[in-house]
């Protein structure tokens, strides 16, 4: 255990140009642009006024295939068109201790969502019904073809007899 | 090794369907009511919620009721059976609430409507409140011992900027006083800084904290011998980027922060270090009162690598003992697993709590004379429980 790791003068000057340049180019901790995301609590609220189903999606700062999936898929107008029209779009950053008050009256924070989801990494997104319960989830990068297949499993009430897996073998 | 491997998994398995903890004490209950609509949050930066002296231990905690939050405290002496009746502490909305056992004296601390307070509690009840000067707008709060004092750090700001400071609090004729406040770590730099956590190691201050200006959450500290001489920052926790798809690379959230044996400075976080895979418990040790940190150790075992981990706790008698305990679902459901310092690596995980009640939200603390002590949330039949339990290793 031999001891490392002080910054320099020197290393803390390119630390704080590498901060400059990450302000100029931002890691994305965010959700697509172009998209009405909500916080967890706020989209739980609508969906339940509304009786539509919760896209969710956790992502978090430093998450390159977030920014992948965010920059490839979530580009694509039919999937822009499905989603928006389809869900109400919640997102969450995986490691935020920002709090929110669920319906139930209880206060978490997003951190302690995903673990209650047992979010394994990210990105992930779920599928949630209006009342919060999870109809299926997804992990990692999808691209627009799977993201639209996905909703047509959801849009079209299959989940309620088929597995996703069996639905893809199918469709 | 797979033998041994084998035999764990058994011994573990055995444990689990008993439902028992390893000492095989049975944990009491610290809160008095259950109620479906009352839940209870035990969560703060660095999961200071316990402390312990050889003659009583005390619990502080969050009770939220429609969104809005009181935090309770309660102490049980040694001996006695069951805690004494919870005490509210707040008046308006609050959490973050911390607890610590310093120079034979028990502080608490939390925020309350965006502010700090701090009380001294007396034979188990709780003293006068300081409201320490600058601090507004507190997010988040967490509490160590210094030479006769109290030492505070907190996070105030907003999603744009976030600056950890840190105080210093103790009793003169009767009251507390605090000093100022100080930044940490210069925010033109570190623009993000959160999840404090404070001690004090070989004479010096030492606060850690995260932030995420470089694109991902690195873990830091800061060290000096006064809180007006601080040092230079340093980067603790390993930064794993294999390419631009990884993005800005592997993550350390949640550390937790304490001395240990033969005076070494132990901190524990979270780190993901792939996107395939969650959070594993990593630990780094300093040998000089945090001005420099050797490499990143792994906690949790292979067993644990196959979910994350989540809401570490750190707790050490300064002499024999360094715990770390921590949620997982290796076994499906909650459990809480617990790993021993042992000379330079750690104990396998061993089952701590599990079964049907779905243990979560851990926070441990080592009294003097080496009595382990744990509270944590469980389900119980009308609703989520605060419940606590001393044991030895």
């Amino acid at each position: 255990m031999d001891c490392s790791g002080r910054l320099s003068k020197a290393g803390l000057s390119l630390l704080v140009l590498v901060q400059m340049l990450v302000v100029a180019f931002p890691a994305i901790a965010e959700p697509p642009a172009g998209y009405s995301f909500l916080r967890y609590d706020e989209g739980l609220r609508r969906a339940t006024d509304e009786n539509r189903p919760v896209f969710l999606y956790f992502g978090r700062y430093g998450c390159g295939f977030c920014d992948k999936t965010n920059k490839e898929s979530f580009s694509d107008a039919a999937v822009k068109k499905a989603y928006s029209e389809n869900y109400v779009l919640v997102y969450a950053n995986s490691e935020s201790m920002d709090r929110m008050v669920l319906p139930s009256g209880e206060r978490i924070t997003e951190m302690q969502l995903g673990e209650r989801m047992n979010t394994l990494g990210t990105p992930v997104f779920f599928f949630l019904e209006p009342d919060g319960k999870e109809i299926l989830k997804v992990y990692g990068f999808q691209d627009a073809k799977q993201l639209l297949e996905m909703d047509r499993y959801i849009q079209g009430g299959n989940y309620a007899n088929v597995s996703f897996k069996d639905f893809k073998r199918t469709h | 090794m797979r033998g041994q491997y084998f035999f764990q998994m058994v011994l573990s398995s055995i444990l689990l369907l008993t439902g028992v903890c390893v000492a095989g004490n049975v944990p009491i209950t610290v809160t008095h009511t259950v109620d479906k609509s009352v839940f209870i949050q035990l969560a703060s930066p660095g999961r200071k919620n316990i402390a312990a002296s050889n003659k009583q231990v005390g619990v502080v905690w969050e009770e939220i009721r429609n969104g809005k939050a009181t935090v309770f405290a309660a102490f049980k002496r040694a001996g006695e059976p069951g805690f004494n009746k919870p005490t509210p502490l707040s008046k308006g909305d609050a959490y973050s609430p911390v607890i610590a056992y310093c120079g034979d004296l028990f502080y608490l601390s939390w925020i309350e409507e965006g502010s700090i307070k701090v009380m001294l509690a007396d034979n188990g009840q709780p003293g006068d409140i300081l409201p320490p000067a600058e601090s507004t707008n507190v997010n988040e709060l967490s509490i160590g011992c210094g030479a006769n004092s109290a030492l505070i750090a907190y996070s105030t700001g907003n999603s744009n900027k976030s600056v950890v400071y840190a105080t210093q609090v103790k009793p003169n004729k009767g009251r507390l006083e605090a000093e100022n406040s100080v930044p940490v770590a210069p925010v033109e730099s570190f623009r993000f800084q959160t999840n404090p956590g404070i001690v004090l190691n070989k004479g010096r201050i030492v606060v850690t904290w995260h932030d995420r200006s470089s694109g991902t959450n690195l873990l830091y500290a800061t060290s000096g011998k006064t809180l007006q001489s601080l040092s230079d920052t340093v980067q603790i926790n390993e930064l794993i980027k294999k390419s631009h798809e990884w993005g800005s690379g592997s993550s350390a959230v949640s550390n937790v922060l304490s001395n240990g044996p033969k005076d070494r400075l132990v901190v524990v976080w979270l780190d993901k270090r792939a996107s395939r895979s969650g959070y594993k418990v990593y630990s780094a040790f300093s040998h000089n009162g945090g001005l420099t940190w050797g490499d990143n150790y792994k906690v949790s075992d292979e067993w644990g690598d196959i979910v994350p981990a989540w809401t570490p706790a750190i707790a050490s008698d300064g002499n024999k003992q360094l715990s770390v305990l921590w949620m997982d679902k290796r076994e499906d459901d909650n459990a809480l697993w617990i790993s021993h310092l042992a000379g330079l690596s750690w104990s396998q995980d061993k089952a701590f709590q599990s079964g049907d009640t779905e243990p979560h939200s851990p926070a441990i603390a080592y009294s003097p004379d080496g009595r382990f002590h744990a509270a944590w949330i469980q389900k119980g039949a009308n609703g989520t429980q605060l419940v606590y339990l001393e044991t030895e290793f």
